[in-house]
């Protein structure tokens, strides 16, 4: 049984760069705290559709639409629950999570 | 209740945090690195479940507002540092939570602590039928609590702030 995330994505068309981790820009942390450490490297995605609509709302140039993520349970994906209500971080290679969208919403 | 850094270039957060002088510390450390305001977002989350209230949803601040907001924590910063300039709040005027009066700034009518705010100005723009979302976008460094703090100190001392508008708008007419 898959997994379902959803990750905020820029247009109705998801690439490469909507999979794009903080350091995947080659910008360093700049901290020794390790919460920004932990999730430096992963993707912010959300429980929910409306937990991700509830992010837009607030910044609206995160992006227009949400990517529905089917992670299968046996994946070398790794996912786990962190910070804010709903919030998930996920780590992988952003070739193999753009395979993971089965479908595009509306933000 | 928390505040959350955003990394709005990847769409990734960045780490959450109790206060707002934390999380605006750590905005300051990323813009010293080379990232760009416009790249950053600070949101207040109240965890109130999965859903959330959407009606609670603060402004959020990025790229112009929360630059803004960074300056006015380093300005503040500034004074918490400086014993001169808080010892010229005189303790006597400042009854009121938040309301702070200094002789030789902005005439010394009660502001929003730290701040050139008036409340005066704040409560005119209010019976104008300006709404506190309103200014709230208009004074990015002003906090919803410092609108609370305002609205008490006006209800407290209407008669001065009905002088000081009067007092501005005679001002204007001239």
């Amino acid at each position: 049984m898959a997994r379902t995330l959803y990750r905020i994505i820029r247009g109705s068309e998801p690439d490469l760069l909507d999979f794009t981790s903080n350091e995947a820009q080659g910008l360093a942390p700049r901290s020794t705290n390790p919460n920004v450490l932990h999730v430096w490297d992963g993707l912010s995605c959300w429980a929910t559709v409306a937990q991700a609509r509830r992010i837009i709302r607030s910044f609206p140039y995160l992006g227009s639409h949400i990517a529905v993520l089917e992670i299968p349970d046996d994946d070398p994906v790794r996912v786990e629950r962190t910070r804010g209500p709903g919030h998930h971080t996920v780590w992988g290679a952003p070739s193999v999570l753009l395979t993971y969208v089965t479908s595009v919403l509306p933000g | 209740m928390h505040y959350e850094l955003w990394a709005l270039n990847t769409g990734n957060l960045i780490c959450d945090y109790d206060t707002e002088a934390e999380a605006l510390a750590m905005a300051q450390n990323l813009l010293a690195g080379g990232w760009s305001p416009d790249h950053l977002g600070l949101r207040l989350e109240f965890d109130e479940g999965d859903e959330g209230d959407d009606a609670q949803l603060p402004p959020s601040l990025y790229g112009a507002s929360l630059s803004a907001r960074l300056m006015d924590a380093v300005r503040q910063a500034a004074v918490a540092n400086v014993p001169e300039l808080a010892a010229m709040t005189p303790s006597g005027r400042n009854v009121d939570q938040g309301i702070a009066s200094t002789p030789g700034v902005v005439g010394g009518s009660a502001c929003i602590v730290k701040t050139r705010i008036p409340v005066w100005l704040l409560e005119q723009m209010r019976r104008l039928g300006m709404a506190d979302e309103t200014l709230l976008d208009a004074y990015p460094s002003l906090r919803a609590e410092d609108l609370v703090n305002a609205w008490r100190y006006v209800s407290l001392h209407r008669d001065e702030i009905d002088r000081e508008i009067a007092e501005n708008e005679e001002a204007e007419a001239a």
